[in-house]
């Protein structure tokens, strides 16, 4: 046990280090979902009725669009200085890189997510900060993040890389963006958790059977 | 043109082949040698003969459905096959994408890319026709149906598929990372159907009027239905094979590149 | 090549009666005169939808076919060099 989640907190706590240090990813995810929020209330016009029709989905597109810039980021970071072969190095097996890597990448997105959800409350007029609906993104974050980290390694490598990572993980990330988008909606307007019980229960699905994939598969995808 | 000599000498035709197989790599097809026996000739002639008896059956035979579409129900037959071979395609995808993770060799590779491309083929010829049909009998050229919305879905993650591999810097690369593509996507087919089924549920269907094929078919339509897709299998199966085949020759001119640099 | 230019031809020949037998069998199957019928102006869809399908089905076959020819060609190419060189070398030592 030790042997599996230690190594693992290593790999995530040298990105948090990191992050630490530098606030890049975070400070950029964050501006760049705002912002993404912002122009889509030019795109129409935030009457109250308008705002409860598009909100859900206007918040998870930007946090969509937010989190492929920063997985894209996590492991460009690693590629270009070369530490992805001192990580390769390390005596661990592959899905314990995965893992703390996701671990890291789902912190940010999580932090950037609970920072931003007020700010929308304020800005759309809509109570966004409510425990059930964080379990909601934090469940969606995780099956988001879980394929998005296995994809950013392949993407990584390709050419043109900024623009693989989306075309490859907009098109498996579907169920996650109906899932929240819909969980979201139906929340607000006043659904109790049992009731959405049918999203949650398909995040979590999801969120364990990309994980496992996902895992399993990154070997591959890291191998020289 | 890189090739400004002389064309081959008559006698030296079936040469290429003979060197196309010697310089294969062990595991692969083998798809070249064996062309000169039964080959693509001998396929070629099944699948003409059954694609011509297929159109007669459904544009001589089979009665006219005159319930509520006419004339362009027949695109049905071809439609359903199109989308029956693509399915079928990207579940070879998914098995070669397995062996070849599982067992190594390129020979499972190059079954994969091929099956991924001809697949890519066929669902966008099916995403046309549905299109197509469902203009003149709903109306609208789209809707966000469940079975539309996963067929277009699906569509999208075999593009990136053979985008990752045309991107991927090295053979070796391309063949690793199409791999974990080709066995995460079909993972996500199922469950994007059903995220989307239950999506729909929610949303009241905006499109009324005659949906859909009617309720029961006919025998003549049956066979012909049947018959059709037999036919654009078989159809299927030459287009795979001839894909294998031009990706094992693309396989022989990069490793005999590679040996003139080493000499 | 007798037999290259006559598996072309024959393809294209196939293509052209494959056409000419849907566009016939269309124009059949709309029957003369039965204005009652519903889905009455859908022929061109149908059309459309045949004419795209086979024409792609072709192209695809064909471009196939010509690749494997000139990477065929290549390989041969490659091949003689390859055979030059070394017969270069052994003249040498």
């Amino acid at each position: 046990m030790r042997s599996f989640f230690l190594p693992l907190l290593v790999v995530a706590w040298k990105d948090i280090r990191l992050e630490l240090r530098t606030r890049e990813l975070v400070t950029s995810i964050l501006v760049f979902a705002l912002l993404a929020v912002i122009i889509f209330t030019f795109a129409f016009d935030p009457t109250p009725e308008r705002v409860a029709l598009v909100m859900p989905g206007t918040v998870w597109v930007a946090f969509t669009f937010a989190g492929t810039l920063g997985f894209n980021r996590s492991f460009m970071l690693e590629k270009d200085r070369g530490s992805l072969e001192g990580l390769l190095l390390c005596p661990v097996t592959r899905d314990v890189i995965y893992l703390g890597k996701l671990l890291g990448v789902f912190l940010f997105m999580s932090l950037v997510e609970l920072l931003l959800l007020p700010v929308f409350s304020a800005l759309l007029n809509f109570p966004l900060l409510d425990l059930r609906l964080i379990a909601v993104a934090l469940l969606a974050t995780l099956g988001f993040a879980g394929v998005g980290t296995l994809f950013s390694a392949i993407a990584v490598n390709t050419r043109s890389r900024e623009i693989m990572l989306p075309i490859l993980l907009l098109p498996v990330a579907v169920p996650v963006v109906i899932a929240a988008v819909e969980a979201t909606g139906a929340l607000l307007e006043g659904a109790s958790f049992g009731e959405v019980r049918r999203w949650w229960q398909l995040l979590l699905a999801y969120d364990v059977v990309f994980l496992v994939v996902s895992a399993f598969l990154f070997g591959f995808a890291l191998e020289e | 043109m890189r090739h400004d000599a002389p064309a081959a000498p008559k006698a030296g035709r079936q040469a290429p082949r003979a060197a196309l197989a010697a310089s294969r790599a062990p595991g692969s097809w083998g798809g070249a040698g064996r062309g000169d026996a039964v080959g693509p000739h001998g396929l070629i002639l099944v699948v003409s003969t059954l694609v011509t008896a297929d159109l007669a059956l459904i544009f001589l035979w089979v009665p006219t459905e005159t319930l509520a579409m006419g004339v362009v129900q027949r695109i049905f037959y071809f439609h359903v096959p199109l989308a029956w071979v693509g399915f079928l395609a990207f579940g070879v995808v998914f098995v070669a994408s397995i062996l070849f993770l599982w067992r190594g060799g390129r020979r499972w590779d190059a079954l994969a890319h091929a099956s991924a491309e001809v697949g890519v083929v066929f669902t966008t010829l099916m995403l046309f026709s549905g299109s197509t049909w469902a203009k003149p009998v709903w109306g609208v050229w789209w809707t966000w149906d469940p079975r539309l919305t996963t067929s277009l879905i699906l569509w999208l993650l075999y593009v990136a598929y053979l985008m990752v591999r045309a991107y991927a810097p090295t053979p070796a690369q391309a063949a690793r990372y199409a791999a974990v593509l080709g066995t995460i996507s079909f993972i996500d087919v199922p469950i994007v159907y059903f995220s989307v089924v239950w999506w729909r549920n929610i949303h009241p269907e905006i499109i009324v009027g005659p949906t859909a094929q009617p309720g029961s078919l006919e025998p003549e339509m049956l066979v012909t239905l049947l018959f059709s897709l037999l036919t654009f299998t078989l159809l299927f199966a030459y287009l795979l094979w001839e894909r294998v085949r031009l990706r094992e020759a693309e396989d022989a001119v990069r490793s005999l590149r590679g040996l003139e640099r080493s000499e | 090549m007798p037999k290259r230019l006559g598996l072309r031809t024959g393809l294209a020949v196939f293509g052209g009666w494959l056409l000419w037998l849907a566009g016939a069998g269309a124009v059949l199957a709309s029957g003369p005169g039965q204005v009652q019928l519903p889905g009455e102006g859908t022929l061109p869809y149908l059309f459309a939808v045949y004419t795209v399908t086979w024409l792609a089905f072709f192209a695809y076959a064909l471009s196939m076919s010509r690749r494997q020819r000139e990477l065929l060609r290549e390989i041969e190419e490659l091949q003689r060099e390859l055979e030059e060189k070394r017969g270069g070398q052994q003249g040498h030592t």
